[in-house]
């Protein structure tokens, strides 16, 4: 290395280990409703298409349902690589294409997915799960090990993000979620290991609880003109 | 009609071009305030003071230079004019340079200055601007403005001319003191590209109308609400969409309200549900808890209240 203390801006490609060229991602439980555990974390189920980011060479291929490769309707996502801190990334998190006032699209997103030429709204990307780093897989550490590598190797642009979340606190998410207009949480055992292809109760999706009568503190004013 | 600031002529060559100057900028960065006595609201009064005499007027000073610790040498305004400069009262151009900036290191100014031509030269006035735009050229000269000859670039501007004074050699800073690297820095080709595209998305022409001085315009809304007699209004946080990370804000702000909420209705429940202290929002993402020991049998218990919850899909 030439920088001395540089951050890795020039890995040599090889140094680090490939990325499979196809994972099959982990799949959720349907849960009942929201609940509170110190063991489990939660965070809204974005309302989007799930993904794998496959980032290599600060290069990025996507990957949703069925294997299928969107790069093609997200040109503005071809370059969230140089987002990352390192290289040789799996994330997994949700594809979600934003409308003029910043609510997820979902009729946008399905625009785009249909016919990659069509170009309406922001994309984005939200990060919620890393499952390989520097080329090394990640998938047998627990969940909270490799949420928080996630957020060591990802600083929040306005493409991409880690999703936020809270710890314990189900049914509280699920009001806060209800109230933004979205309609499921996603719960993690802390503990749980990825399971590449295999559907496995330590990942709940969960339908939030009927949303609150009506809000209850005028501080709401930005959220109620979010309802969808 | 503002007050001309300084008159005399532009000067090259055996051609002599009557002008005023005008300021072209004002300072309005910050509103000014005035000191009053907390007390009885009158306008504090800056007096000058002599250690010696007490009080005396402005008039019985006199400006001095302090040649070493406690030597001062009186300088008045006869001496000012007895300065031997050529350029006073004139703008005497040195030469003629590539209007491209850094060609001739004028980066570094400090103040600019509208021309406005005499009846007599205009025509001589607007004949030298239309060759410095011919040309792409900048006239580099010198003037003397409040006491101190000033090194200025003359540039044409809309229909007229603009004079900005620079700041000479001696006065701009070295970078040598600066924590800068020696070395060159290699950039992958797929680094550079990615840079270049960022740049190509983001490129536009200036207009600077489209720009303004927010803070400025709050504190003044603030002032003459509370000259209106009302009390001053919060200014609400400008919200910018169609971003993510505004997503994420949105959400942090509906946890919170809901946590407002629950805290509402939880002072009238039993305590049993507050056990658990609140967590912050993406704790695990600071890793601000992550150290918190978890007893192992509880994930014992567990399966049991996961088939409780799981359904069948």
């Amino acid at each position: 290395m030439t920088n001395g203390e540089q951050l890795p801006l020039s890995i040599e490609p090889g140094a680090r280990g490939a990325l499979p060229e196809r994972l099959r991602p982990m799949a959720p439980i349907a849960g009942d409703a929201p609940f509170d555990d110190a063991d489990w974390f939660f965070e809204p189920w974005w309302p989007g298409a799930r993904a794998l980011a496959y980032v290599e060479d600060f290069g990025v291929r996507l990957q949703i349902e069925h294997l299928a490769d969107p790069s093609a309707a997200f040109p503005e996502l071809v370059a969230i690589g140089a987002d990352f801190a390192n290289d040789q990334l799996i994330v997994e998190g949700t594809l979600l294409v934003l409308d003029d006032e910043g609510r997820p699209d979902a009729d946008l997103l399905r625009d785009r997915l249909s016919d990659p030429s069509v170009s309406g709204g922001t994309p984005a990307f939200v990060a919620s799960d890393l499952l390989y780093d520097l080329g090394q897989p990640l998938l047998g550490l627990p969940f909270e090990t490799r949420r928080q590598r996630l957020s060591a190797v990802l600083s929040d642009t306005d493409r991409c993000v880690v999703s936020r979340g809270l710890r314990g606190e189900g049914t509280t998410l699920a009001e806060a979620v209800a109230s933004m207009g979205l309609a499921e949480i996603s719960a993690r055992l802390l503990t749980g290991r990825y399971r590449a292809g295999v559907s496995d109760p330590s990942w709940l999706r969960v339908p939030v609880a009927e949303a609150p009568a009506r809000p209850t503190r005028p501080l709401l004013t930005l959220l109620q003109r979010l309802p969808l | 009609m503002p007050r001309a600031m300084w008159r005399g002529a532009i000067q090259f060559g055996l051609v002599t071009v009557p002008v005023k100057l005008y300021l072209a900028t004002e300072a309005r960065g910050g509103l000014s305030f005035n000191l009053l006595h907390r007390d009885c609201g009158q306008r504090i009064q800056m007096k000058t003071h002599c250690p010696e005499h007490g009080e005396i007027s402005r008039s019985d000073t006199v400006r001095g230079f302090e040649y070493s610790k406690g030597q001062y040498v009186i300088v008045d305004e006869e001496d000012f004019e007895a300065v031997p400069l050529k350029t006073v009262r004139s703008i005497e151009i040195e030469l003629f340079v590539d209007a491209t900036r850094d060609a001739h290191g004028a980066n570094f100014v400090k103040q600019a200055y509208y021309l406005e031509p005499e009846a007599i030269g205009r025509k001589a006035f607007y004949l030298l601007k239309s060759v410095l735009a011919d040309e792409g050229l900048s006239a580099i000269c010198k003037i003397v403005l409040k006491d101190r000859e000033a090194l200025a670039a003359l540039n044409p501007y809309t229909n007229t001319m603009l004079l900005t004074t620079l700041y000479w050699p001696d006065e701009v800073r070295s970078t040598a003191e600066l924590d800068l690297p020696d070395e060159e820095f290699d950039f992958k080709p797929a680094e550079l590209a990615m840079a270049q595209q960022l740049v190509q998305a983001m490129k536009g022409d200036f207009s600077a109308d489209e720009y303004k001085d927010n803070y400025r315009q709050a504190l003044m809304a603030v002032i003459e609400a509370k000259i209106a007699g009302q009390p001053a209004e919060r200014v609400q946080a400008v919200e910018t969409p169609t971003k993510i990370a505004d997503l994420m804000s949105v959400l942090e702000a509906s946890v919170a309200a809901a946590r407002v909420a629950r805290t509402g209705r939880d002072s009238d429940d039993a305590a049993t549900t507050k056990t658990a202290k609140p967590a912050k929002v993406a704790d695990i993402r600071t890793g601000a808890k992550r150290s918190r020991a978890k007893p192992a049998a509880k994930s014992a218990a567990k399966p049991a209240t996961q088939e409780r919850r799981r359904k069948t899909a």
